[in-house]
């Protein structure tokens, strides 16, 4: 009976099909504009009430505004405020990226000179929490075709990272390396390492290591997830490796010529 | 593995880095630095033309020690950095704290001007 009903209509099941997948096609496009617009409304909507709550705070901040005993609950607010400011940066960024359309600015660069920069910026950090940051960047890593600035993102997540969670006193060596198909970049610290069921769910959103952050930093538990999805956006992977007490390392690999969707000339 | 060699001559004593500075290589930097104190001339150069990098316990001893240096009524420079490194000092904002100059010559022009308008004053 099935075998006649077939023989009778394919044409018509294809067609349905067809019609299924166009419409299946509209209300993947309908969410995608209206993910765009939420994006748009939140990132707005979230950061200039953010913007207007710093500024209050920098202003009572000012010599004489406020009582000499107040300053330190304004020190608090403004403590508070980075926390949800970097939540509200992460959240929306993690959200971008997770959109089918989200596209990536694919420009060729050195990316030795990427790493250099990055680790230019982390200086400062390194510096004041005492931990030495170190750079063993191979000639090989060579040029890539990627977004430099998701890239420049992922590297600042990873070394980012292994600072917030490194004592004083330690160490963490970003290397770089590549062969003709790929550049990887590791990221090795000597702080507290990786307890055996942090591994399984390290990238995944929200979720935190058992270590705390050295100098009491904020940690919204998307770094790596973001770290994550840059990576595979890229057609990369990313991997952690590493023991309680001795260390972790964490690094991606992006392939020379990345594989993702390159954002059109027309844009 | 990096090398040092101090030179002295008159008032200037110069450092040289032949190697860049890693965490193998901070505890040997850091008495380097220190001979270079004891060398006890009132100009002191740091030439970092053979230096790949300079980690950040690198740079922080640079900082200090230059301090070190005006602290005993002396002037010191650092000189010759590679872009990479230049460019974090600026990043880091320590151009605020330490002499650079591009090369070994500039930095003695800049520091004997220095230290005989210092004479000068006195």
């Amino acid at each position: 009976m099935e075998d006649e009903q077939r023989e009778q209509a394919p044409g018509a099941g294809l067609d349905s099909l067809r019609r299924e997948n166009l419409t299946l096609r509209q209300l993947v496009s309908e969410l995608g504009a209206s993910s765009d617009k939420f994006l748009a409304v939140a990132t707005h909507d979230l950061r200039t009430p953010l913007a207007g709550m710093r500024l209050l705070v920098d202003m009572l901040s000012q010599p004489g505004r406020v009582a000499p005993e107040s300053v330190r609950l304004l020190d608090g607010l403004r403590r508070n405020l980075a926390t949800i400011e970097a939540l509200v940066a992460d959240v929306l960024n993690a959200a971008r990226l997770s959109q089918p359309g989200d596209t990536l600015n694919l420009t060729e660069f050195e990316f030795n000179a990427l790493v250099g920069d990055v680790l230019a910026g982390l200086f400062p950090l390194a510096m004041k929490k005492n931990v030495t940051l170190d750079a063993k960047l191979d000639e090989t890593a060579g040029v890539i075709l990627a977004d430099r600035a998701r890239v420049g993102q992922m590297l600042t997540n990873l070394v980012g990272n292994a600072l917030k969670f490194s004592p004083p006193g330690a160490a963490v060596t970003v290397s770089t390396a590549g062969d003709s198909e790929f550049a990887e970049a590791t990221v090795t610290d000597t702080g507290p390492g990786l307890q055996p069921g942090d591994k399984d769910k390290l990238f995944k959103p929200f979720v935190r290591g058992s270590a705390p952050a050295t100098g009491g930093e904020p940690s919204t538990g998307l770094g790596l997830y973001i770290t994550k999805k840059i990576a595979e956006a890229h057609g990369g992977l990313v991997g952690a490796d590493g023991a309680p007490g001795r260390g972790s390392t964490f690094f991606f690999r992006l392939p020379r010529r990345c594989a993702g969707r390159p954002r059109s000339s027309g844009a | 593995m990096a090398g040092f060699s101090i030179e002295t001559r008159g008032p200037l004593a110069v450092l040289r880095l032949n190697g860049g500075i890693r965490s193998d290589e901070n505890a040997a930097f850091a008495d380097a630095l220190r001979s270079l104190l004891a060398a006890g001339r009132p100009l002191a150069i740091v030439d970092a033309s053979g230096a790949d990098y300079l980690n950040s316990r690198a740079l922080g001893d640079l900082v200090v020690f230059c301090q070190e240096v005006r602290n005993r009524g002396g002037e010191a420079a650092l000189a010759g950095l590679c872009p990479l490194v230049l460019r974090t000092v600026r990043c880091a904002g320590l151009e605020v704290l330490v002499d650079i100059h591009a090369d070994v010559a500039g930095a003695e022009r800049a520091l004997l001007e220095r230290g005989g308008r210092k004479e000068s004053s006195q």
